[in-house]
């Protein structure tokens, strides 16, 4: 079976290493990302094949767009969470193999059913893993699932709020008492975001940052 | 839909499907069913009209649905014609428009969504599944619904079923209904069309029947 690990590190009110990897091919993406008391976020790409590594520097606005009352969510009054990292993975077949797990006590592994899709299955050519940071009234939302816990959010929205469709996130305590949820997703474009990116994976290893919220 | 508003009324003797087009038009037909448009006027030749087109559908509720009561009284289903996808449900996957004591039927609910939707699709353990929340009856209720993709076009159906009352008084039946249509921008006013098994009306009407 195939699936997404992605690995909390073990101080996960202030650093987040994700690990992406695929089983069958024993391959894996690093990312690591932290989070200062100043709210810059640093993010520090690895692909360890390479053992390159790069230091991304990328100050963002942490103001989230959530839906404005988590107590009651009126459609009409949603907007989309926009993910606080993604990390875009064209081929899982470029990257190292699998690294010692044991280390990282809080896995969320994504089974090949729980990644969602952003296109036709026949569009889709990689996947991607988005991460957001959801405040501390999002507990309210939250259900304990075997090791993780588990929330729906705002997955695309129709115009006056009608339809909404949702997506279900897997999330870990965070700082400033909110958590992190995580999703990961089969995309056709899977090296274009709205958020923070980063790209890794093809013929060359493209690390890059920019915040598009288009 | 109350039938002292039915202001267009024919009968058919061959079997009718509901049909819908990419561009919006919806209507009757079938092999032996009177149906498409006049080419010069541009008018339905049967029984259609046009709606929102599938690349924009309706955001509101359903495009179409099916009541059908008495399903011990319906043939067996043998076979799943050419193109066509087949979604299973159980009682689990049900949903309720009553008491279950006061269920007697079901109904389908078919939604017509945007590719802008797509994110929110998963492969659930029968197939592409979406949670979707609507506007019903002021109520934003979140349904769990099977996908069927519209590949061409990159929108997609979602279709859920709910254990439902059938009030009308004959052991099997079944009212397909289309998609509504509002009348004009300034009036509210909104028409629909459906077929229903058995007739239900005395009065009589023309065929949709084509003439052989």
């Amino acid at each position: 079976m195939s699936r997404l690990v992605v690995a909390l590190q073990p101080d996960i009110m202030a650093t987040h290493k994700i690990l992406a990897l695929e089983e069958r091919v024993e391959h894996v993406i690093t990312v690591e990302f932290s989070i200062s008391a100043g709210q810059d976020v640093t993010i520090v790409a690895d692909d360890t094949s390479t053992v390159t590594s790069s230091d991304i520097p990328v100050s963002m606005d942490l103001e989230l767009n959530l839906p404005k009352d988590a107590q009651n969510p009126d459609p009409s009054n949603m907007v989309l969470p926009v993910p606080l990292l993604a990390c875009g993975i064209p081929s899982l077949d470029v990257f190292s193999t699998l690294p010692d797990l044991s280390t990282s006590p809080a896995n969320l592994a994504f089974e090949k059913e729980h990644w969602y899709f952003r296109a036709h299955p026949s569009r889709c050519n990689g996947q991607v893993v988005e991460v957001f940071w959801l405040p501390p009234q999002f507990w309210t939302g939250c259900q304990w699932h075997d090791g993780y816990y588990r929330i729906k959010v705002p997955a695309a929205i129709g115009p006056k709020g009608i339809p909404v469709v949702w997506r279900e996130l897997r999330a870990l305590p965070s700082l400033a008492a909110g958590l992190v949820g995580v999703v990961v997703s089969h995309s056709p474009t899977p090296t274009e975001f709205r958020s923070p990116k980063i790209i890794i994976g093809g013929d060359m290893k493209i690390i890059s940052s920019s915040w598009n919220r288009g | 839909m109350p039938l002292d508003k039915v202001f267009e009324e024919y009968n058919a003797s061959n079997p009718a499907k509901l049909s819908m087009h990419a561009s919006g038009f919806v209507q009757f037909s079938g092999p032996l069913i009177r149906s498409g448009l006049d080419t010069s006027s541009k008018a339905a030749k049967g029984l259609g009209y046009w709606t929102s087109p599938l690349t924009s559908p309706i955001n509101t509720g359903p495009t179409a649905g099916l009541v059908v009561w008495g399903l011990e009284e319906f043939n067996d289903f043998t076979k799943l014609s050419r193109g066509s996808t087949l979604l299973e449900f159980e009682d689990k996957d049900l949903y309720y428009e009553a008491s279950p004591e006061m269920c007697n039927g079901y109904h389908v609910d078919v939604f017509v969504f945007s590719k802008q939707m797509w994110w929110g699709i998963y492969p659930g353990p029968k197939g592409l599944t979406v949670e979707a929340s609507f506007n019903h009856n002021d109520i934003y209720a979140t349904w769990t619904m099977r996908v069927i993709p519209l590949q061409s076009i990159g929108s997609f159906l979602g279709v859920c079923m709910a254990a439902a009352p059938a009030k009308w008084a004959t052991p099997s039946g079944y009212f397909l209904h289309g998609p509504g249509v509002r009348k004009s921008t300034t009036n509210h006013d909104e028409y629909a069309m459906f077929a229903c098994y058995p007739n239900v009306f005395s009065r009589a009407a023309p065929s949709l029947d084509k003439q052989l």
